[in-house]
C-alpha cells in the first residue's frame, strides 16, 4: 500500500518545488500559503498474477471465466486502449491479463480465439505496438495468422441496436463472438464506458462526444452494447507513475531526494539545455513508468467499470480543504503526447484543463470564474503523420471559431476527408474526430475559468485559444490579480502524477 | 479569417543557444539537507523485485568465455515482469547444462544449485534439474522439490528446455568445422498457488518436455497441444539419431547478406 496523497501548505521553510513545462523541468518557489497537492506516492509494481487469478476465479456478478468457456466458444479478447495511461506502462498489465486469460482458454481447449484492440478514436496499433504491449508470446502466437486486429472505426460494423433512432454498430468480430473478455487499465475516475468507446463505429463516437452530449444518451448506448454480447470484463486499477532512470526525481517528493536523484535532476536539465533536441527527445518523448497494480476487478462489465473507478478513487483521492482562486499546474509533454517531448498545444490544453484540472470528485479545485495558470510553451508543433488533422484544425478552424457549436460543418468535412481517413487507417494516425472532440472538452472546461494563463506560452497560440500568455509565474499572477485580487488562494497540482481532488 | 487577434501577440521563435545549468544546480544542492515539511508523511522504502528488459539486456561478458558453442537463447521475454527470485526447472541433458544456463543469463539472474531454500530466502534464483532421462526419453523425471519450494516461498517456477548439450563435453573435444549449437529455451512461468504439489510437478514436467520439443511451434500451439492434444514427444529414439538431429543445420538461421561478393 502506497502513502496516500496530501496537501502541503507552503511556508518559509518549504524547499523549491518541482515544476514541469513541456520538456523543461525546474525548481521554483511558490508564494506563502500556496496549497500544494501531492498525489498518492508512486511505488514500483509487483507481479499482478495473483490479483488477476483472483479476479478470474471470483468475479463479481458472474461465473468464473473457466466455467464460461467451452471448446466451441468463439472467444474474443478486447484490449482497451481508449484511455491511455501516460507515461507508458513499463510492465503493461494488459499483457499479463491477456496471457492469463489465454492460459485459461487453453485449459478449456478453446479453438477460436482472436484479439481486438479497442482504441476508439486513438491511433490504431501497428504490429510493433502489438508486440510491445502484448509481448512476444502473444504476438508470435496470434499475429502471423492475423488473429490480432486493431479496431477500425471507419469500417462498417455490425448494428446491434438503436438509440433515439441512431443505429449503434460495433466491431464485427466482437459482435459475432460467443464471449468477449474486455481487458483494460483504469487510470482516472471518469471513464465509465471504456469498452463502448473502444469498439463502436465513427458515427456513434461522433454522437457520444458531441458538444453537450447527454449522459443519458451515453448510458443507453452502453446499455445496448453491453446487452448485445456476452462480456466478461477485467479492469486493472493502476497507481501513480513511478519514473526511473534520468527522470527518477520526478516521482519523489523534493525533501526525499537523495544524491542520485539530485544528480539525475541536474544532469537531465543540463543535457536538455545543452542539446535541446536529442536530449529532450531521449528523456521526455517516450518515457516509461512503472505503475503499481492496486487491484484487478473482474466480472460483469457494468459492475466492473464502476467498481474499478471506485477503487481508483479510493487509492488516489486527496482531501483538499476549500476551493482556490487560482489553480496552478505543470503540463509535462511526456504525460500526454507519445513521441513528442513538448506535446502539441491542443493536447497540452486538454491535459491541463480536462485531465488535471478536471480530476476531482464533483467540486472543482478552483471556484467558479477562478483562474487557471499552466506551465507549457504551447509551441504550434504537430506530427506530420500522426497529427495532420490537428495541425489543419489549428491552422484553419480555430482562426474561424473556437465555439464547438459552430464546428459541425468542419467536423463533417474532416471526417469525410479521404486523406485523414487514410492516415488513420493505414498510417497509424489519430482519427480527425479526436481533435474536434478534444477541443470540445477544452472549450467546455475553459468556460468555467475567467482566465486561462499559459506561463512561457506562445502568445499567438494562447490568443488563438482565447487564453492568455505570461512570461513568468509572477506575471501570470499579476494578470490574474485583475479577477482574483492581490492575495488569491492558490492550489498547485504537483508532479507528473494525477491527483484526484476531494475538495471540501 | 473571421476572428480578430491581438496584433502584438508575436509568435516569433526565441532561439536560445546552449546554456550551462549544471553549476547552479550543483550549488543549489551542495551542502544542503532538505527537511521534511511539517505535515508531510515520512518516507517509506520502495523495493522493486520485478525483472525488466534492462536487467535481461545487461552486458553479459560470460558469453565470451563460451566461444566453442553457438548459444541460442529463446523466450527470455517470458521472464519480463516476473518478481525475483524464481526457480528455474531445467532438463538435464549433459554435464555442461548448468554452466550454459548461467552463461545464457545476466550475472544478477544466475541461479545456484545448492542450499536451495536458503538461496531463495536470500532472494537469489535457483535451478532444479530433472533426473537423467531413461528409456530414450529426452527429459528425465522432475521430483517435487521445485513445486515444494515454489509453494513454500511463493515464487514462480520458470521451465527451461536445454537442447543440444547431450554429450556436449565429448563433442567439444573434437576438431569441428562449425561450432555445435546449443539452445536454452525459457517457457511461461508456472504459479503454484492453489495447485497441489503433484499438479505443479506434472505441469513443470510437461512444459519442459514441450520446450525441448517446441521447435517452430508458437506458445499458443504448444499450450493447446500440451493441454488437449496428442503427446507428440518422441518416446524412444536411438542415441545416434538424437545426436544427428542435434547437429542438423538450423532452418530458421538467416543467410548473411553480402553486398560485396
Amino acid at each position: 500500500m502506497s502513502r496516500p496523497g496530501f496537501v502541503l501548505e507552503v511556508d518559509a521553510q518549504t524547499p523549491s518545488l518541482l515544476t514541469l513545462a513541456g520538456d523543461k523541468v525546474g525548481l521554483g518557489r511558490f508564494g506563502l500559503g500556496t496549497k500544494v497537492v501531492y498525489p498518492a506516492d508512486a511505488v514500483p509494481s509487483a507481479d499482478p498474477v495473483r490479483l488477476i487469478d483472483a479476479a478470474l476465479e471470483a468475479p463479481t456478478g458472474t461465473d468464473a471465466l473457466e466455467r464460461r468457456l467451452e471448446r466451441t466458444t468463439k472467444l474474443t479478447l478486447v484490449v482497451l486502449d481508449h484511455e491511455r495511461p501516460r507515461p507508458r506502462m513499463r510492465f503493461d498489465v494488459r499483457r499479463t491479463i491477456v496471457e492469463r486469460v489465454l492460459e485459461v482458454a487453453a485449459r478449456a481447449g478453446v479453438d477460436d480465439v482472436a484479439i481486438v484492440v479497442g482504441g476508439g478514436l486513438n491511433k490504431r496499433w501497428s504490429p510493433v505496438d502489438m508486440t510491445r504491449v502484448l509481448g512476444d508470446r502473444v504476438a508470435t502466437s496470434f499475429l502471423p495468422d492475423g488473429r490480432i486486429e486493431s479496431h477500425d472505426i471507419t469500417e462498417r460494423g455490425v448494428a446491434v441496436g438503436e438509440v433515439d433512432g441512431h443505429p449503434v454498430a460495433i466491431n464485427r468480430r466482437v459482435a459475432e463472438s460467443d464471449l468477449v473478455v474486455s481487458i483494460g487499465a483504469q487510470y482516472g475516475h471518469d471513464d465509465r464506458h471504456p469498452l463502448t468507446k473502444g469498439i463502436v463505429d465513427a458515427a456513434t463516437l461522433s454522437r457520444l462526444g458531441a458538444p453537450g452530449a447527454e449522459q443519458s444518451f451515453i448510458d443507453r448506448v452502453c446499455g445496448v452494447v453491453h446487452g448485445a454480447v456476452d462480456i466478461f470484463a477485467l479492469q486493472a486499477v493502476l497507481g501513480q507513475p513511478y519514473l526511473s532512470g534520468g527522470l527518477r526525481f520526478a516521482s519523489r517528493r523534493e525533501w526525499e531526494w537523495k544524491v542520485p536523484d539530485q544528480i539525475a535532476f541536474a544532469v537531465s536539465r543540463q543535457l536538455v539545455a545543452a542539446f535541446p533536441k536529442p536530449a529532450s527527445q531521449a528523456l521526455h518523448a517516450t518515457p516509461v513508468a512503472d505503475y503499481a497494480v492496486v487491484d484487478v476487478v473482474g466480472g460483469d462489465p457494468g459492475d466492473v467499470f464502476t467498481e474499478a473507478a471506485g477503487v481508483w478513487q479510493a487509492a488516489n483521492a486527496v482531501e483538499v480543504q476549500g476551493r482556490a482562486d487560482v489553480l496552478v499546474t505543470g503540463v509535462w509533454g511526456g504525460a500526454f503526447d507519445d513521441g513528442d517531448p513538448v506535446g502539441s498545444p491542443i493536447n497540452a490544453a486538454a491535459h491541463a484543463l480536462n485531465r488535471r484540472a478536471g480530476s476531482h470528485l464533483g467540486t472543482p479545485f478552483v471556484r467558479d470564474q477562478g483562474v487557471l495558470v499552466a506551465f507549457h510553451p504551447l509551441s504550434p508543433r504537430f506530427s506530420n503523420r500522426r497529427q495532420s488533422s490537428a495541425a489543419d484544425f489549428f491552422a484553419k478552424v480555430l482562426p474561424e471559431t473556437i465555439d464547438p457549436a459552430e464546428m459541425g460543418e468542419f467536423e463533417e468535412r474532416a471526417c469525410a476527408d479521404q486523406w485523414y481517413v487514410d492516415l488513420y487507417r493505414k498510417q497509424f494516425a489519430d482519427h480527425p474526430l479526436r481533435t474536434f472532440q478534444t477541443w470540445y472538452r477544452v472549450a467546455e472546461a475553459s468556460r468555467s475559468f475567467s482566465d486561462v494563463i499559459w506561463v512561457g506560452g506562445n502568445r499567438r497560440t494562447a490568443d488563438l485559444f482565447g487564453h492568455r500568455a505570461a512570461s513568468t509565474y509572477a506575471d501570470a499572477l499579476e494578470i490574474a490579480s485583475n479577477t482574483v485580487g492581490r492575495s488569491p488562494q492558490i492550489t498547485y497540482l504537483h508532479g507528473p502524477g494525477l491527483p484526484l481532488g476531494d475538495v471540501r | 479569417m473571421s476572428r480578430e487577434f491581438k496584433s502584438w501577440a508575436s509568435d516569433a521563435k526565441r532561439r536560445r543557444g546552449p546554456r550551462i545549468t549544471l553549476v547552479s544546480d550543483a550549488l543549489r544542492f551542495f551542502g544542503r539537507r532538505m527537511r521534511r515539511p511539517a505535515g508531510a508523511p515520512p518516507e517509506v522504502a520502495q523495493p522493486t523485485n520485478r525483472l525488466g528488459w534492462q536487467q535481461l539486456r545487461a552486458l553479459n561478458l560470460a558469453g565470451l568465455f563460451a566461444p566453442r558453442v553457438d548459444l541460442e537463447v529463446v523466450g527470455s521475454d517470458a521472464l519480463v515482469g516476473l518478481d525475483t527470485p524464481f526457480i528455474f526447472a531445467a532438463n538435464e541433458a549433459g554435464r555442461l547444462d548448468h554452466q550454459l544456463l548461467r552463461i545464457a543469463l545476466p550475472r544478477r539472474l544466475r541461479p545456484g544449485a545448492r542450499r536451495l531454500s536458503r538461496a531463495l530466502a536470500k532472494r537469489h534464483n535457483i535451478v532444479v534439474f530433472s533426473a537423467d532421462p531413461h528409456g530414450g526419453r529426452l527429459v528425465g523425471e522432475f521430483d517435487t522439490v521445485a513445486a515444494e519450494l515454489a509453494k513454500q516461498h511463493s515464487v514462480a517456477v520458470v521451465p527451461v528446455g536445454i537442447v543440444g548439450t547431450f554429450r556436449l563435453s565429448q563433442t567439444l573435444k573434437l576438431r569441428l568445422v562449425r561450432k555445435p549449437k546449443v539452445s536454452v529455451r525459457f517457457g511461461a512461468p508456472i504459479y503454484a498457488r492453489g495447485q497441489s504439489i503433484e499438479d505443479v510437478t506434472r505441469e513443470v514436467q510437461a512444459r519442459v518436455e514441450h520446450l525441448v520439443n517446441e521447435g517452430e511451434l508458437s506458445w499458443w500451439e504448444v499450450e493447446r497441444r500440451r493441454l488437449g492434444g496428442p503427446d507428440d514427444s518422441p518416446a524412444t529414439m536411438p542415441r545416434w539419431r538424437r545426436l544427428w538431429e542435434q547437429a542438423a543445420p538450423r532452418p530458421s538461421e538467416p543467410q548473411r547478406r553480402r553486398i560485396w561478393r
